[in-house]
């Protein structure tokens, strides 16, 4: 059967996820100014991490990542686009 | 057993589990990548259709994938044969569309969620990426309703959870679903749309037709097997959508709200950008009691996604080139969607013609189909255009640099492509590309005194026996 009910560790680091995707999209500008063209790690909706590349900082937050959903992402430089 | 035509995903995996094609994997996989990786493999090595039964942290779910990896799946998906297999399918496209049936219930309202019921996080969606930021439904097949016409618009389509209730959808200005989108928009209203995961294969390949406009993609779903698909309402809009689907989410997008999609693992094998695109809120979730979610890998190449495209566009490259230049023989998509491509032409007609091959080629990138090729290959009749070796064969000894290559620079191409400029600003960037014609067929005179002779291959008969009797010798 499937469980609806209990959230497993898996769900709980998914949900985190989501809320640190939820708060770049909210405050993507402030941080394009910060960290534009650089790869970022995003806990508990702020950036913990900074750097040229994701190997880096994800190894600087490989103790976190196993706590907690840590969002690793490259933040890109200038207006993003909108296709539609 | 199940046989075609398979009126679910269940039928589906009983036919392949009968014909020795669908694994049962009982060891834990997560879906941080061990369900991509898995998936992975099997593309590579054209292995079986997978259904994984214990998943790590969603108890009770299953996943399925795979089920059109190989050609031969594909082939049993839609009963085709394996030797004139796109002169079969357009003989089964040129008959009338039939309309799907309206029925009352099907086993995708076994379970039904609202309100504070929905939530995403507990379906086993799984990560294609190691650099994604959220996982994408990769399986999922967009119902969308021209507000005008009624026209019902399927297609295979990734949306990024972004949230329990909300998903991200990549709409690009040249889909269908953009003109669907584009109509609600004007009007100031939201979009419904309801996003099928798990259903049998011709709903699959159905809807991956690059169909005209205002074509039913699910009219193929009877073109294909002579009866009609059978759907039922969704529970908050009015549209249709198979009855025996596994899942099927419901929601709304609308008009003017964007939020940050992607990074994804694109089919040229690299992730896209981010990009603002339209927001879908779930409003109703509807299931089966033990639903299974399926899954579709896309990345690097080759992939499940990647093959099932590959298949869909020759059989389209050929629908449409064929009445303009009858002498196309076949067509091979050799890697990466269509970006690569190989066709064969009559040779007989060839040495008629001189230039023919050229108009072909410029048939081929004409159509709609054709239009993401980048690299074509045009190949004599005698050489299957789906075996690498041949081509490369052909490419090897009938195909000299200095004459046979023709580039045709500035058309158009799709963004995705990372070895194309990006053109155009403010956000409506567009792919721009070059063309490149490789002419592989036999030269004529007075290049053709080499090929006079003919190929060199052990006598026919020899060929025959051996392929009739191929067990005999422990092969």
């Amino acid at each position: 059967m499937i469980d609806f009910m209990k959230e497993t560790k898996d769900q709980k680091l998914l949900a985190d996820l989501l809320r640190n995707r939820d708060w770049l999209n909210k405050n993507l500008k402030e941080v394009q100014n910060k960290y534009s063209e650089k790869w970022v790690a995003i806990a508990d909706e702020k950036i913990v991490s900074h750097g040229e590349n994701p190997e880096g900082v994800k190894k600087e937050v490989e103790k976190l990542r196993s706590e907690q959903g840590v969002l690793i992402i490259r933040i890109p430089k200038g207006e993003i686009s909108k296709p539609i | 057993m199940g046989s075609f035509p398979f009126k679910s995903l269940r039928e589906w995996m009983e036919f392949l589990e009968e014909k020795g094609e669908l694994v049962r994997n009982k060891e834990e996989v997560d879906i941080w990548g061990d369900i991509s990786a898995i998936s992975r493999k099997i593309a590579r090595e054209g292995g079986p259709a997978i259904i994984h039964e214990n998943i790590q942290g969603y108890p009770g779910w299953r996943v399925f994938s795979d089920g059109l990896t190989t050609r031969r799946r594909q082939l049993w998906a839609l009963d085709l044969p394996e030797v004139g297999t796109l002169e079969a399918v357009l003989e089964r496209l040129s008959k009338e569309p039939m309309k799907p049936k309206r029925v009352e219930w099907g086993p995708c309202k076994e379970i039904k969620l609202f309100g504070d019921d929905i939530d995403l996080t507990k379906f086993p969606i799984s990560f294609t990426g190691e650099y994604e930021a959220t996982p994408h439904i990769t399986a999922g097949i967009s119902f969308l309703k021209d507000p005008e016409t009624g026209w019902t618009n399927a297609g295979i389509r990734r949306f990024q959870l972004i949230g329990k209730n909300k998903l991200c959808n990549l709409i690009l200005p040249f889909q269908h679903e953009a003109v669907i989108f584009s109509k609600y928009m004007k009007q100031g209203v939201s979009t419904p749309i309801s996003i099928v995961i798990g259903a049998d294969p011709i709903v699959y390949l159905s809807c991956m037709m690059p169909a005209p406009d205002q074509f039913d993609e699910m009219d193929y779903w009877g073109v294909f097997t002579g009866e009609a698909l059978e759907v039922v309402k969704s529970e908050t809009n009015d549209i249709w959508v198979p009855a025996t689907s596994e899942i099927v989410i419901e929601g709304e997008m609308a008009p003017y709200e964007r939020e940050l999609e992607g990074p994804f693992p694109e089919f040229p094998g690299y992730y896209s950008g981010l990009r603002m695109c339209p927001v879908i809120h779930v409003k109703a979730i509807t299931m089966r009691e033990d639903a299974i979610y399926q899954n579709m890998y896309m990345g690097l190449p080759p992939s499940e996604g990647h093959n099932t495209g590959a298949f869909v566009y020759e059989v389209e490259i050929y629908r449409q080139v064929k009445p303009l230049i009858p002498e196309i023989k076949d067509v091979g998509v050799l890697s990466t969607w269509s970006l690569t491509t190989a066709v064969s032409i009559d040779k007989t007609a060839r040495r008629r013609t001189p230039g023919l091959e050229k108009r072909l080629a410029m048939a081929v990138k004409s159509v709609k189909a054709g239009v993401m090729i980048k690299n074509l290959f045009i190949v004599d009749d005698d050489v299957d255009v789906r075996n690498l070796h041949d081509v490369l064969w052909s490419l090897s000894v009938k195909f000299q640099p200095a004459k046979d290559i023709t580039v045709v620079t500035d058309v158009p191409g799709i963004f995705l492509d990372p070895s194309e400029p990006w053109v155009g600003h403010g956000g409506t960037y567009s792919g721009h590309s070059s063309f490149g014609i490789f002419n592989c067929t036999e030269k004529l005179a007075p290049y053709d005194e080499g090929y006079k002779r003919g190929v060199a291959l052990p006598p026919p008969y020899s060929l025959e026996k051996i392929e009739k009797n191929i067990s005999k010798y422990g092969l």
